[in-house]
């Protein structure tokens, strides 16, 4: 152990490009740490801000104020090649003109080491991406995921102390990038290295993460395992962000929710003891059609999805709610559209959302 | 294939272009091999059907008084320093036009558009023109000569026009464009995020450069060099003007063969032996190029 806790620490990191009045804050003061030998996840759409930050982690952009430190080091002005991480880039900027083993051996070469130790270690590496029969063909001969298997390979070799991969599934085809996410996962169990992945497909996150830092607008939204940022998102863009999310607005009275004409849920559906007016979120599958459900509405659409078929309801109180329910062989639909129908939720179910004022 | 109509239409379709090669290049060419392989009429001009390989032989042997053969390298130091003189001229541009190049590559588009604009500029005038104000400049009491004296660094005379040094800086001054642009052709089309990958995987701005940037200039590199090295050997009023006319060079040497020394077998011969030169240097290149990087 290198006596720090953490791998990475971010440590109140802005961002900002151009000048004056053209100036766009990329990130607003960002702190997060980054465990080692962790999975760890930046989320967030286009823009949020997430490559930038992984860039920052490997010296292609500097921050405008605040520090990163690799195991407590600061890399502020220390350049890319002088910083223990790889990349594995969107693009995957293999070098055209180097055979695949060349290509792996590069960062090798450039770490000093001899010859047969280079060898040695591309050999191992190829295994490792199943690509030892491809050593001789160049970048271009290679299918798109061949091709990101290499730069999973090259950026792996000189065995850097983290590895940052930037949008680097999402060039492939959908069953491909399954084989990788799986592929992926035991390359980290298996090196030990640091992963620090960009991508904005939830989907993604939330199967291959330790834990996730969701972004947005340039700024942290919230940080947690996949079963935090999915069961309980602290804000909007969050729950919004990830899953489907019925966003209500209830009077929170008592252990109870009021829901106005719509009806009440008693006991425990808000998993905290705020009163008053509050923001709620609601995953569709924590909800259910219930003949002794609490709120009172009508169906407005049915949409079947093999799994499962989703229930737009509308509440006694005008407000949108979906509802989820698994399909079972032979059963039958529980209401069509028009239907006056009732719906109970899990204990729990409703997730606090900090920072909104409850009604307006 | 077999199907007539296709290959008349081939045929019909590659006439001009191989009539202008049949008329402009295979009829000169097969001119001027036949015409050396004849002998000098006395004031000029070939005797038709006298055949004769004297003026190869010339090109190696002078012919003494009593008719035998002595080597004669004066010909050979003059193709010797027509390769030394477009060598050098290769080179100098290469090691002056890259990082020339790859300034301009770095550029955001619009001042790139404007360095190029500037790289070309001396292309609006004729070279012919700006050979003479080369001459100009060099003279000994011209603008460099008084001002090197005005600044107490120079003896009073230059005395570098008419050598082949001032044929050195007439080359790389007229061809350092066409070093240049292929250059950054090849540099523009360059995919940076390869750089950011070898910093990314330790190497430092020098290793980059060497092991990433050159070998992907490569092509511009040789097509500049090619560019550079055949018209530089070749070149005639370069030497001709600066310096001082006195068969510096291949091309001046031929000139005088068909002007002054009315030995138009000989010139020929000339010529053809510098094609020879240069298509042997064409098919090293290529050899050594097929497998270009890229695509």
């Amino acid at each position: 152990m290198n006596g720090h806790a953490y791998s990475i620490e971010i440590d109140q990191v802005s961002k900002r490009f151009g000048h004056g009045s053209e100036a766009t804050l990329a990130l607003d003061t960002v702190s997060l740490n980054i465990r080692t030998n962790e999975f760890f996840t930046l989320l967030g759409p286009s823009g949020c801000g997430k490559t930038t930050l992984l860039r920052m982690i490997a010296g292609f952009e500097e921050p405008t104020s605040g520090d990163i430190r690799l195991d407590g080091v600061s890399l502020t002005g220390r350049l890319p090649f002088q910083r223990p991480v790889n990349t594995v880039f969107q693009s995957y900027a293999l070098f055209p003109h180097l055979t695949v083993e060349e290509n792996v051996a590069f960062g090798l070469e450039m770490l000093g080491r001899d010859r047969a130790a280079v060898r040695e270690a591309v050999t191992r590496m190829l295994a490792l991406v199943k690509l030892s029969d491809y050593a001789r063909r160049r970048p271009h001969q290679l299918s798109g995921g061949q091709q990101q298997r290499v730069a999973l390979a090259r950026a792996l070799a000189p065995h850097p102390k983290v590895l940052l991969l930037d949008e680097s599934l999402s060039a492939l085809d959908l069953k491909l990038r399954k084989d990788m996410q799986v592929e992926l996962k035991r390359l980290q169990r298996e090196t030990g290295i640091t992963f620090v992945f960009v991508t904005h497909d939830q989907e993604e996150a939330l199967t291959m993460s330790d834990r996730i830092a969701v972004m947005g607008g340039g700024k942290l939204q919230q940080v947690g395992s996949p079963e935090e940022i999915y069961d309980r998102p602290v804000n909007r863009f969050v729950a919004d962000f990830i899953g489907e999310t019925s966003f209500l607005t209830a009077e929170a009275r008592g252990s109870a929710l009021e829901f106005g004409a719509a009806g009440r849920l008693a006991e425990g559906a808000l998993g905290t003891t705020a009163q008053g007016p509050v923001a709620l979120a609601a995953r569709p599958e924590r909800l259910r059609l219930s003949e002794d459900g609490g709120l009172t509405g009508v169906v407005s659409e049915v949409v079947y999805r093999g799994a499962d078929t989703l229930y737009l309801v509308t509440l006694a109180d005008g407000q949108n709610c979906r509802v989820r329910h698994t399909n079972r062989l032979g059963a039958r639909e529980r209401a069509v559209t028009g239907d006056r129908v009732r719906i109970a939720a899990e204990p729990g179910a409703f997730q606090l959302l900090t920072g909104e004022a409850g009604h307006a | 294939m077999r199907d007539p109509r296709t290959v008349l239409r081939r045929a019909l379709l590659l006439a001009p272009t191989g009539l202008t090669l049949f008329v402009f290049m295979v009829i000169p060419m097969g001119l001027m091999g036949w015409m050396s392989v004849l002998e000098p009429d006395t004031y000029g001009g070939v005797r038709w059907h006298a055949l004769s390989l004297d003026a190869y032989v010339q090109f190696w042997y002078e012919r003494d008084l009593d008719d035998s053969l002595i080597l004669n390298t004066a010909y050979m130091e003059i193709f010797l320093r027509s390769f030394l003189l477009a060598g050098f001229a290769t080179l100098a541009t290469l090691v002056l036009g890259f990082p020339t190049a790859l300034y301009i590559a770095l550029q955001d588009e619009r001042t790139r558009q404007r360095l190029i604009l500037l790289i070309s500029i001396p292309f609006w005038t004729n070279l012919l023109v700006r050979t003479y104000a080369w001459m100009l400049l060099l003279r000994n009491g011209g603008l460099i000569d008084s001002g090197l004296g005005a600044l107490g660094l120079g003896s009073g005379a230059l005395d570098v026009l008419y050598t082949p040094t001032a044929v050195a800086i007439g080359f790389v001054y007229s061809f350092l464009p066409f070093m240049v642009l292929p250059i950054y052709t090849s540099l523009e089309k360059m995919d940076w995020r390869l750089v950011e990958a070898a910093f990314d995987l330790g190497a430092n701005r020098w290793t980059a450069l060497r092991r990433v940037v050159l070998p992907m200039a490569l092509p511009g590199i040789a097509a500049g060099c090619l560019l550079v090295f055949i018209p530089a050997l070749g070149s005639y009023y370069i030497p001709e003007l600066l310096g001082g006319g006195k068969s510096l060079m291949i091309g001046n040497l031929i000139q005088n063969q068909f002007g002054t020394a009315r030995n138009w077998p000989f010139g020929a011969a000339l010529s053809f032996t510098l094609l020879a030169l240069v298509l042997l240097a064409m098919i090293v290149y290529t050899r050594r190029f097929r497998q270009a990087p890229g695509e």
